[in-house]
């Protein structure tokens, strides 16, 4: 049986940063459909038999709950000046992050966000999303491409 | 040019933190513990349903008995007369083959009144 306390404890930050990214800024979305994760890791964890990191098993469910969202509501593009005024630390800061990631399309934006924001390699990222390395890999140099074109649009 | 060092700049520079972890780590908690009290009530009421459903096979099999027990018993001329007696009043009850089809369709109904409501307690 799993400390699902000290599982939450550890995990919610990244899970929380990696479903906010996602819903590009929303995050009364991302918090409910990262509760809802952590609720249904919960209520599977005999499922989880170890052959994955606990963070993996965690990102997978999220991304998950993601996509079944996606998939029945339409995600609304937030007011950035708006989502940004409450809760985050420094809120002027995550503007561009949000403006960038708009501009990528999933799965594109969730490998993206995996790599650069949550620090995990290809083959974890192969295993959150259920794409073959070789295909994660064309994603992140395409994404790439994106970036730099937005980066050098910033600033300008 | 913007280079890989470049983006990988920019996504440190712009790495959200949270300040309310403690807050959502209390939300969390809360709806698991929700759940867990859920599933107990869950169980008590599973648990509460199978004991119902033992009453009512109890009910009905010790019903049926006494009516079998009842009927044999009245079936003694001894008794089939004080029953009579006790009847009486009852107009419709003018000898004894009337007494039985009138005490077994009084034990019939009764059984089908206390079945129907016991069926309808225990439906949800």
């Amino acid at each position: 049986m799993l400390d699902f306390d000290k599982i939450v404890r550890q995990e919610q930050e990244g899970l929380r940063r990696f479903l906010l990214s996602l819903c590009l800024g929303n995050q009364v979305i991302a918090d409910d459909l990262a509760q809802e994760a952590f609720i249904k890791a919960y209520l599977s964890q005999h499922t989880f038999v170890g052959r994955s990191k606990v963070s993996t098993w965690l990102y997978r469910i999220s991304y998950n709950t993601f996509i079944d969202y996606t998939r029945k509501n339409t995600l609304e593009k937030v007011d950035i000046e708006k989502a940004n005024k409450v809760e985050y630390d420094e809120p002027q800061h995550y503007e561009s992050l949000y403006r960038a990631l708009n501009m990528i399309k999933e799965p594109r934006r969730a490998i993206i966000v995996l790599f650069y924001l949550e620090d995990q390699s290809i083959k974890e990222i192969a295993k959150i999303t259920g794409i073959k390395d070789g295909t994660i890999k064309y994603h992140l140099c395409e994404g790439r491409k994106e970036l730099k074109v937005f980066l050098e649009n910033e600033d300008k | 040019m913007k280079t890989n060092k470049d983006i990988q700049q920019f996504f440190e520079n712009n790495k959200p933190h949270f300040t309310d972890s403690n807050e959502f780590v209390a939300k969390v908690n809360g709806r698991i513990s929700q759940y867990d009290q859920y599933q107990v009530l869950l169980a008590q009421l599973k648990a509460s349903q199978k004991h119902n459903k033992k009453i009512t096979i109890a009910f009905c099999g010790l019903s049926v008995l006494y009516m079998v027990l009842f009927v044999l018993l009245i079936a003694q001329s001894s008794l089939e007369a004080k029953i009579m007696e006790l009847f009486s009043d009852i107009p419709i009850i003018m000898n004894s083959h009337n007494l039985y089809i009138f005490l077994l369709s009084a034990i019939t109904a009764g059984l089908f009144f206390a079945s129907s409501v016991i069926y309808i307690r225990n439906r949800d």
